[in-house]
């Protein structure tokens, strides 16, 4: 019998404690592991291209980025930006959530880090004494250098507190997303995101992430070509004097956001394609859809990856 | 016309509660976990029990719940057909009390709860825990425009109604008595939400400031290992000071540069003159990512400064251009590294 006209309300505020706990993973891995780590790879790359200056030793997950100012508060918009998809992806999973699981699961995030450290330490300390006071001499090493300079407290204040912050502001939007008091009754909306079913994010990971840092790409070289403008532009040419004959740079920077961009545009109708297959919106034989699935999702990311410098 | 609860307990309207409670005992029995884990989603048919229970067990919902199927069916006879409604008897917001004895003001498109005591299971430990259904209001009636209400849609004319709300995909009339009773208003609700919130946050910075102590008191570090980690420190930051000064006058190097060549991915080659073998644009790092610092032309004689071979770029000098071109257009390649290091590569 279908009981989907009985149960008749839209949402209700405190979901079961399992829903939570998958929602709360969702939207964890896919801040995570999917933006977040897009972001991270492409750091990486600029660093890589002699560009932040982090070293050869760089790696994006440590707490501070240098010794730079700057790189330090990028890092800090960076892990707003990462509690920030968190937020939205966990509310809008949820549809509705008490304060109180706010507060208490954003903390879980942002903290996961150092709850699993200090499990580890009482672990090793409970069942193995010896290897517990190596551990925990160790980390007392790492802890002091770090705690070492109030420069490096500072940056891990605002870089947790931002991204504490984001998180539960933007779950807010996340759970106003869905403004339709009859989306719940649609069963076969049931553990999707953008229409697409839960299990086939495992997979999207890896073009998502090439996807993303194409796109990563296109807002750098936005911001290269204009600097590369405002410093190469002959303005006296535009009063009609002499013409410049170094516009090499010039013609670089636009040709290279041009491509960018015409490639970014493509991405976006790729991914667009992409999610309509797997959400079921084209009904193609499961041939021709698995083909597209196959070649957008995987063999495109691949030869972009290995071919192009469109990831940076 | 969906089913209703009867329906769906499978018992007749005309049930007493003993018959009820037989009926639902039994399904929960049937759907319920620890008896039948074939049944899928059977968690949210349990819920869906409970619901239908506390609303069937309680007389006074009971009498609400049959008083509102009967007017679906009289609707869906089309008793009230031909009745068009010739006026607007909406209005935008309304006054009223809640069952918390609070009155807010509420507006279209509001959410209002009704609380719902739910059986959970911990392995054998059964509890009851509210939970809020939420339901967004539609219209709201004009209370000015009450005496028109019996042209213009289904309702018990014994009671006031107050609001209609989204219900599944059809609506729902939610009457002044029953709000009164049973409902929660946004406001409540947020006030509750709020203390539970504040309850919860307090208890979150408790552990976390019980965390900090942990963190204090076991990851301790000894002051000997103070003392050499500080001397080590600035014996680390004098040397790189040192080396960085250096670096700065007789190789030109930013401080992002100096930071690669500290890390060994970039290489100091012993100083040596060599020329272009094409004209090329000399950029501010390895890559064509960076400002480009001027053109120079093929045959021209440059001072190779700094390599770096995992991008295939080397830093050169000439005249006032200063920067980094790719390491094929230079005639000569061999970058011997200043330091001792420099085997490695």
């Amino acid at each position: 019998m279908d009981t989907s006209n009985i149960l008749k309300p839209s949402a209700i505020t405190s979901n079961s404690k399992i829903k939570a706990v998958m929602h709360f993973l969702a939207a964890a891995t896919l801040a995570d592991w999917v933006i977040g780590n897009s972001v991270y790879v492409y750091i990486t790359t600029l660093n890589h291209r002699g560009i932040l200056g982090l070293g050869a030793d760089f790696n994006p997950n440590d707490i501070l980025w240098g010794n730079s100012v700057w790189l330090n508060i990028l890092h800090v918009f960076v892990m707003a930006f990462t509690g920030a998809v968190f937020g939205l992806i966990f509310g809008y999973l949820s549809r509705s959530l008490s304060l109180s699981s706010r507060i208490s699961l954003t903390t879980l995030y942002v903290f996961i880090r150092y709850i699993l450290l200090i499990g580890i330490s009482v672990t090793l300390n409970t069942f193995f004494p010896s290897y517990g006071s190596t551990f925990n001499q160790e980390m007392g090493v790492g802890i002091y250098v770090l705690f070492s300079s109030p420069l490096n407290i500072a940056f891990m204040v605002l870089g947790y507190g931002g991204m504490f912050a984001s998180a539960i502001i933007s779950m807010k939007f996340g759970v106003g997303i869905i403004n339709n008091p009859l989306y719940v009754i649609d069963k076969s909306r049931n553990g999707t995101l953008l229409d697409i079913k839960w299990y086939h994010y495992f997979w999207l990971i890896f073009p998502i992430s090439i996807y993303s840092q194409i796109l990563l790409n296109l807002i750098y070289k936005v911001g290269h070509t204009l600097v590369t403008l405002v410093l190469n532009f002959k303005w006296y040419t535009l009063l009609g004097f002499g013409e410049g004959d170094e516009g090499n740079a010039l013609d670089i920077a636009w040709q290279n956001l041009l491509f960018v961009a015409i490639m970014a545009g493509i991405v976006i109708y790729l991914l667009d394609v992409l999610r309509k297959v797997l959400s079921g919106e084209f009904k193609y034989h499961w041939s021709i859809k698995l083909s597209i699935a196959l070649s957008v999702g995987l063999i495109l990311p691949i030869l972009i990856a290995s071919y192009t410098s469109l990831t940076g | 016309m969906g089913s209703t609860y009867y329906d769906e307990l499978g018992i007749s309207p005309s049930s007493d509660f003993s018959e009820i409670k037989a009926a639902y005992r039994k399904l929960v029995f049937k759907y319920h976990p620890d008896t039948n884990p074939d049944y899928k989603n059977n968690s949210e048919k349990i819920k869906e029990l409970n619901l239908i229970y506390s609303i069937l067990s309680d007389p006074q919902k009971r009498q609400w719940y049959d008083a509102s199927i009967l007017e679906d069916i009289k609707f869906a006879s089309g008793e009230y057909a031909s009745k068009k409604p010739y006026v607007n008897i909406y209005t935008a917001e309304v006054k009223v009390t809640d069952s918390l004895d609070r009155q807010s003001l509420i507006r279209e498109g509001d959410t209002i709860y009704y609380p719902v005591d739910i059986d959970n299971t911990i392995i054998t430990w059964h509890y009851k825990r509210v939970e809020y259904f939420d339901v967004i209001i539609k219209h709201i009636f004009d209370p000015l425009k009450r005496d028109t209400y019996s042209q213009v849609f289904r309702y018990d004319k014994s009671r006031t109604p107050i609001f209609e709300v989204y219900w599944g995909n059809s609506t729902m009339i939610i009457y002044q008595e029953d709000f009164k009773s049973f409902w929660i208003s946004d406001r409540s609700f947020s006030k509750m939400d709020t203390k539970r919130g504040v309850i919860t946050a307090a208890i979150v910075a408790i552990l976390l400031f019980s965390a900090g102590l942990y963190i204090n008191s076991n990851f301790r570090v000894s002051s000997d290992e103070r003392e050499q980690l500080m001397s080590n420190m600035s014996a680390y930051n004098e040397y790189h000071e040192a080396e960085g000064e250096f670096l700065r006058s007789e190789y030109y190097a930013s401080d992002i540069e100096i930071s690669y060549i500290t890390s060994d991915y970039y290489i100091a080659c012993e100083q040596f003159i060599t020329t272009t073998l094409m004209s090329v644009g000399v950029s501010n790092v390895p890559t064509d990512l960076g400002i480009l610092q001027g053109n120079i032309e093929s045959d021209q004689e440059v001072l190779v400064l700094l390599y770096c071979p995992s991008l295939g770029a080397t830093k050169i000098k000439t005249g006032d251009i200063i920067g980094w071109v790719p390491t094929t257009i230079l005639a000569d390649d061999d970058c011997e590294s200043l330091y001792d290091a420099s085997s490695d590569y």
